[in-house]
């Protein structure tokens, strides 16, 4: 198959100039490179829910909170190292997101987005009231990790290295979950949910652990931002986190692996350009970025990018003598 | 021998109006039975009881002698009942060999940790899936079309491609909600011929809600009669045609 062929080299390609960046960037460009690293993977999250699943969240940015402060309470309280608190914010996170997903059920649309909306109201506030464990507004300072195993590498590029190995295992897990038996399901239910269920989909449990799920990617991101940021404060969880995930999401391309990468660097970086094209009203100028955006790739930019991707590739497998591979489907690119 | 389905005083109320009242017939192993009445009369009501949809205000029903009504909606298919919608509910973003793939659901086992991990047993189940979705789309004639979305094909291909997806769950029941609606003289004989294909080649057992007369009355051995949520006739074909309460409830529709 010459397109699948292509497209493993194409990966390959990026993977390994993702290698290259922290010996030829400067830290502080590599630390927002790790920072994109970290919103894809809590996008990743968000588009199985929002996108795949059709289930609306406006508050991921709780469980981002979560995983960052569960992180930060095992390094500082019981000094855990780093790397432990990582898979635990994510199981935690995990059955938060199961068990919250359990009662939204009973919400479509609008009203589950208002549900989510109100966790990510909530969480700042929580996490203030429980001083004891939290440190309250003032949050909690982390000291840096540094690398492992006397690697000459300075703590921000090992912690780049490290978030771009969590970031290939989780797309990895992530598109074998949703290209496969799971991930139809999984889109079946958002485009029909009463044929899905006639074809013996259990509807309330997939969508539950579809949930856990994308609160676990999700919870992990935040574990990971705890230890690149070196710090934890309620603030920096509040509703804007979760509404600046869901504009990376719906811009990305939503129900799209490739995009959760492409909406992060949106997030990451627009708003700067923005700052630097006007300091008086950068939101203005972001404003008119997303529109723009959503003009020009309705279906996001993974969307557009699939597009001419298929332009490319199509007179190559055509002479292979194959169908030209799943023409874009309406919604769900990969 | 016992009949696969028995439906037994079935009673379904929506606020005040009595979409089915008391509805009792079997269905036997084998059979093409034809389910018409009136619009209104209440067979889709009945498929939804059969496929768990709605909760009837009364009566049972049987499946190989086991009561369905206590199971949710997504334990039918693995029980062996298969069903298409008189409105098609295909799944528009997914290809159609994916929405075929989907029909396998019941039939397969994988889950979201082992899929995630693409253990090797779960592609060898993959495949098998495809594999089994492609025959049947060989079947129906729909292989040409196997990765367009089911989204923006003609009427009459989705429901070829529904008729797909239902055979997926190797049902031994089929339960078909007008599957000629909206085709053309030729088509509806054409699906009427399939759907005797089918029963052959597939030892199913057919529910047919139609409301071309002259199809139903082509392909059923049985036919049950609907009207106003009661049953006013069973027999075969010629008996119900005959029926003084029949011509009555057509009366005023092409009979
Ligand atoms: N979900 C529902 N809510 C309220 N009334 C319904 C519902 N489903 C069916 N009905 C009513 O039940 C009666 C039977 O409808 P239906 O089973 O669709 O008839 P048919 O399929 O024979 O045309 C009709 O009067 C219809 O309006
Ligand atoms: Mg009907």
């Amino acid at each position: 198959m010459t397109s699948r062929l292509a497209r493993h080299a194409g990966l390959l390609a990026v993977l390994a100039l993702a290698c290259m960046l922290p010996f030829v960037l400067s830290n502080f460009r590599l630390f927002q490179f790790t920072q994109v690293y970290i919103y894809a993977i809590a996008i990743l999250g968000l588009n199985m829910l929002t996108g795949y699943n059709g289930q609306f969240s406006l508050g991921h940015g709780a469980f981002y909170a979560v995983g960052a402060y569960v992180s930060a309470i095992m390094m500082d309280r019981w000094h855990v190292p780093y790397g432990w608190t990582i898979p635990v914010a994510g199981v935690i996170c995990l059955v938060v997101g199961f068990l919250f997903g359990l009662p939204a059920l009973r919400l479509e649309g609008l009203y589950l987005a208002l549900a989510t909306f109100s966790l990510a109201l909530a969480v700042p506030q929580i996490l203030k009231y429980f001083e004891h464990w939290t440190g309250g507004s003032q949050g909690i300072v982390l000291s840096k990790p540094k690398a492992p195993l006397g690697l000459p590498l300075s703590p921000d590029q090992w912690l780049y290295f490290l978030t771009l190995a969590v970031l290939v295992i989780l797309f990895w897990l992530g598109a074998n979950l949703l290209r496969g038996r799971v991930g139809r399901a999984i889109v079946a239910i958002r485009d029909n949910h009463i044929s899905a269920e006639a074809m013996g989909i259990n509807s309330a449990l997939y969508k539950s652990l579809v949930f856990g799920v994308s609160a676990a990617y999700t919870g992990v991101a935040g574990a990971l931002s705890a230890s690149v940021i070196a710090f934890v404060a309620p603030d920096s969880f509040n509703v804007f986190l979760s509404i600046t995930l869901l504009i990376g999401s719906v811009i990305g391309g939503l129900a799209s692996i490739s995009g959760a990468i492409f909406g992060a660097f949106f997030i990451q970086f627009v708003p700067n350009w923005a700052q630097d094209i006007s300091k008086a009203a950068p939101w203005a100028i972001f404003g008119v970025f997303l529109i723009v955006f959503m003009y020009v790739m309705p279906f996001g930019i993974a969307g557009a990018v699939g597009r001419i991707w298929i332009r490319m590739t199509r007179s190559r497998v055509l002479q292979a003598g194959r169908d030209p591979a799943p023409a874009h489907h309406a919604h769900t690119t990969t | 021998m016992a009949p696969i389905l028995s439906v037994r005083d079935l009673t379904v109320r929506f606020g005040g109006i009595i979409a089915l009242e008391s509805v009792s017939f079997d269905v036997d192993e084998g059979q093409i039975v034809g389910l018409i009445g009136p619009n209104g009369a209440g067979k889709t009501t009945l498929f939804n009881c059969l496929s768990r949809l709605y909760t009837p205000d009364r009566g049972e029903v049987l499946f190989r002698g086991r009561p369905v009504l206590p199971l949710p909606p997504y334990r039918i298919a693995e029980l062996g009942i298969g069903r298409t919608f008189q409105n098609l509910a295909l799944f528009p973003t997914l290809t159609v060999l994916q929405n075929v793939m989907v029909g396998l659901h019941s039939r397969s086992r994988s889950d979201f940790l082992s899929n995630a991990m693409r253990l090797p047993w779960v592609g060898r189940e993959e495949a098998r899936i495809q594999a089994t979705a492609l025959e049947l789309l060989e079947f129906l004639d729909l292989t040409a079309l196997a990765q367009h979305p089911a989204a923006g094909l003609p009427f009459g291909t989705l429901k070829r491609v529904e008729l797909a997806r239902s055979l997926a769950s190797q049902p031994s029941l089929l339960l078909l909600d007008e599957p000629a609606s909206g085709l053309n003289h030729e088509e509806v004989f054409a699906i009427g011929a399939l759907i005797q294909k089918v029963r052959a080649t597939r030892a199913l057992t057919v529910l047919l809600v139609e409301h071309h007369m002259g199809m139903v009355m082509q392909v059923s051995e049985k036919v049950v009669v609907l009207d106003f949520g009661r049953k006013i006739a069973e027999g075969t074909p010629a008996e119900v045609r005959r029926d003084p309460n029949v011509v009555r409830a057509y009366l005023g529709e092409a009979a």
